[in-house]
């Protein structure tokens, strides 16, 4: 009887560490994945992405010095992107910043620390004649869309003047500008 | 004649919003406006600029109900002070024009009409009772007139006294 008894307990004993094994094995592997998928899946040096509309046309140039690309969250860690839109009638702008984040699903750029927006026909980057440069600290640019928007402090330096205000929108196909609140502007004569 | 340092100030302008086409070159203030250039000083509600085509500014139409203007005079003459529903400041040309309940008031003396307009370089005023194109919606021409009052030559008719 006793024997029968101790069997039944190896056997008990035996089945309850299987069954421990195999719930210790898929938590680790779940982990694991999990893990796995925050990670990126790629990274790049230097990298050049180049959008073109349905008429075969250049729409963006996209460059960053380095890129981290994260699946899970669809979206890419920038260091000092830049990048180069165009407007519907060809004129170009330049837009780049310090760092910046992209995500994929809403074609979302946001751009942050020393970012500076920047005409081509006027290209300040260039250090050409008629520079004019719009700075700010943070920028979210639509890349669809091709609207830039910031709630943050903005100046705009050129040679008719300079402009201080406080939030923006530029719609680039429409060349406008607005700016939302305390606007102060001077003009050199 | 208007201080010459107005005509080479910075023009500096205050807004609550403001919109700006690049490509006409417009820029439009709006919400509590001040556009400021030396003495010169324009209060409105909303203030257009146009550039010509070196980009430099040469014109700000002021909207107002009604948009202010002033400027100090050269020597102790004072304040030349102007009012009207729309005040058209030509930044180049140093003319003023002002339309609708328009007044301007200079040394005492008083401009009223519908439209006034003020060379700020050689002071001359043209008034006009009511432009010959401008007609209500109904068609008529509303009556309207220029009233002046100039103040008498203080100086000269004090020696007349005198010398009675």
């Amino acid at each position: 009887m006793r024997k029968r008894f101790l069997l039944l307990f190896i056997v008990a004993a035996v089945g309850l560490g299987l069954l421990w094994i195999e719930d210790y094995t898929t938590q680790s592997t779940q982990e694991n994945t999990e893990g796995v998928s925050l990670l990126p899946d790629y990274y790049g040096e230097g990298l050049k992405n180049r959008t073109f509309n349905d008429r075969g046309e250049l729409e963006h140039q996209f460059d960053a010095r380095r890129s981290v690309h994260f699946p899970s969250q669809r979206l890419t860690e920038l260091t000092e992107p830049r990048v180069k839109t165009i407007a519907d009638d060809g004129e170009v702008w330049i837009i780049q910043s310090r760092s910046g984040t992209h995500f994929e699903d809403d074609k979302r750029l946001i751009l942050k620390d020393d970012v500076q927006v920047s005409p081509l026909e006027s290209p300040a980057l260039s250090n050409s004649e008629d520079a004019a440069i719009i700075r700010t600290n943070k920028l979210t640019f639509f890349t669809q869309s091709k609207i830039a928007k910031t709630d943050q402090p903005v100046e705009v330096i050129s040679l008719q003047g300079h402009i201080d205000a406080v939030g923006m929108i530029i719609t680039i196909d429409q060349h406008r500008v607005e700016f939302l609140s305390q606007v102060k502007s001077k003009y050199v004569p | 004649l208007s201080l010459e340092s107005d005509a080479n100030a910075e023009i500096t302008i205050q807004s609550d919003r403001a919109n700006f086409d690049r490509k006409t070159g417009i820029a439009i203030y709006i919400g509590n406006v001040i556009l400021q250039q030396g003495t010169l000083l324009i209060n409105a509600d909303e203030i257009t600029l146009y550039s010509d085509q070196n980009q430099q500014l040469n014109k700000a139409v002021a909207k107002g109900k009604p948009a202010h203007f002033q400027q100090q005079m050269k020597g102790d003459k004072g304040l030349t002070k102007a009012q009207g529903h729309l005040i058209t400041y030509m930044t180049q040309d140093k003319k003023v024009s002002l339309l609708t309940e328009a007044v301007l008031e200079q040394e005492g003396n008083s401009f009223s009409g519908n439209y006034i307009n003020y060379n700020i370089i050689n002071e001359q005023i043209t008034a006009k009772g009511q432009i010959e194109t401008q007609g209500t919606p109904s068609g008529e021409q509303p009556s309207g007139r220029i009233k002046m009052i100039i103040q008498p030559a203080k100086s000269a008719e004090k020696n007349n006294n005198e010398d009675a």
